[in-house]
């Protein structure tokens, strides 16, 4: 595992955010619509803290010095996005920040279903959960 | 049922919102306590047993927030951090609320609920001392038992959770 803080504190909160769709999914009764619709993206989930860990491995090896070389380089430099411009540490960074953002934004969705389950008056569930299994696909569909 | 004198929920802030609407049911046990016996006593004893599920209602709707977000529906501060100082800006705002917010709005709800009811025997208690011989007790527990009902009906239980095909 990576040294550095600033990946390990981000690879803290990918796992952290798939401790919590997996804690969502625990709640809905087995056999209901909503179990099987969260429970079939948590592979999907996994994947994406796969993809989490990858980073991380991938921050602990990343230089920090800008494209083209150290600072000191001397020569004309190419005209760079402002992504580009990143170096390679910050790359990983960014990219593992934007991946437990997904991963959060498809925990919140398994939650939201769990809550609309928990919260359904006397009549019928489905008109509640719906709008949140659609929140749920839609985060879903944001993970790789 | 479970006993206001002894809320069992673990430590966190989802225990301390569950233990105000314990709060809340204690506060009517004490104007129960403070009735002279008699029929408006026993009508507003009798209550009692209707607010019991709401405060089981609580309990749940606190259980389900504290296995979901332990610490409540707020945001980890090492996560607002680490979002914040992302190399390509504040990652943050792209980010909502947590969905147990609904969660900490339902305990709320029955909070207020209990709490009205405690004040509204807190009134019975107040006008029997200022009229000790009142004929219209039984009007009286009549407008407690509505806002009993009304309690009940603005914090509904939560249906258990549904199998497909059972209604």
């Amino acid at each position: 595992m990576s040294a550095d803080p600033r990946f390990r504190a981000g690879f803290a909160a990918a796992e952290q955010a798939h401790g919590r769709y997996l804690r969502a999914l625990r709640t809905l009764a087995e056999g209901s619509a909503a179990h099987r619709q969260v429970l079939a993206g948590a592979d999907r989930v996994d994947a994406e803290l796969e993809r989490a860990a990858r980073l991380l491995a991938a921050g602990e090896r990343a230089t920090r010095y800008p494209p083209g070389g150290t600072p000191f380089r001397e020569g004309p430099r190419r005209r760079l996005t402002r992504r580009q411009r990143l170096t390679p540490y910050d790359r990983h960074l960014h990219n593992l920040n934007r991946s437990v953002l997904r991963l959060y934004r498809a925990a919140d969705a398994a939650v939201g279903v769990a809550v609309a389950v928990a919260l359904a008056a006397g009549g019928p569930v489905e008109s509640t959960v719906d709008d949140e299994l659609a929140a749920l696909t839609a985060a879903l569909d944001e993970l790789r | 049922m479970p006993d206001p004198w002894r809320p069992d929920l673990g430590c966190g802030a989802w225990r301390v919102w569950y233990a105000e609407c314990c709060d809340a049911l204690l506060a009517f046990d004490r104007v129960v306590a403070t009735l002279p016996a008699g029929q408006l006593r026993d009508g507003v004893a009798a209550s009692r047993a209707d607010l019991l599920p709401l405060l089981a209602s609580a309990l749940r709707t606190a259980e389900l927030g504290a296995y979901l977000d332990p610490d409540g529906p707020a945001r980890p501060p090492a996560l607002v951090e680490l979002l914040a100082a992302d190399p390509m800006g504040d990652l943050g705002d792209r980010l909502g609320p947590s969905p147990t917010g609904r969660l900490r709005e339902r305990i709320e709800r029955i909070r207020g609920e209990l709490t009205g009811i405690a004040d509204e025997a807190a009134r019975l208690a107040a006008r029997l001392h200022e009229h000790p011989h009142a004929t219209d007790v039984a009007v009286w527990l009549a407008g407690l038992a509505e806002g009993v009902a009304q309690a009940r009906r603005a914090a509904f239980i939560p249906s258990a959770y549904r199998v497909e095909g059972e209604r």
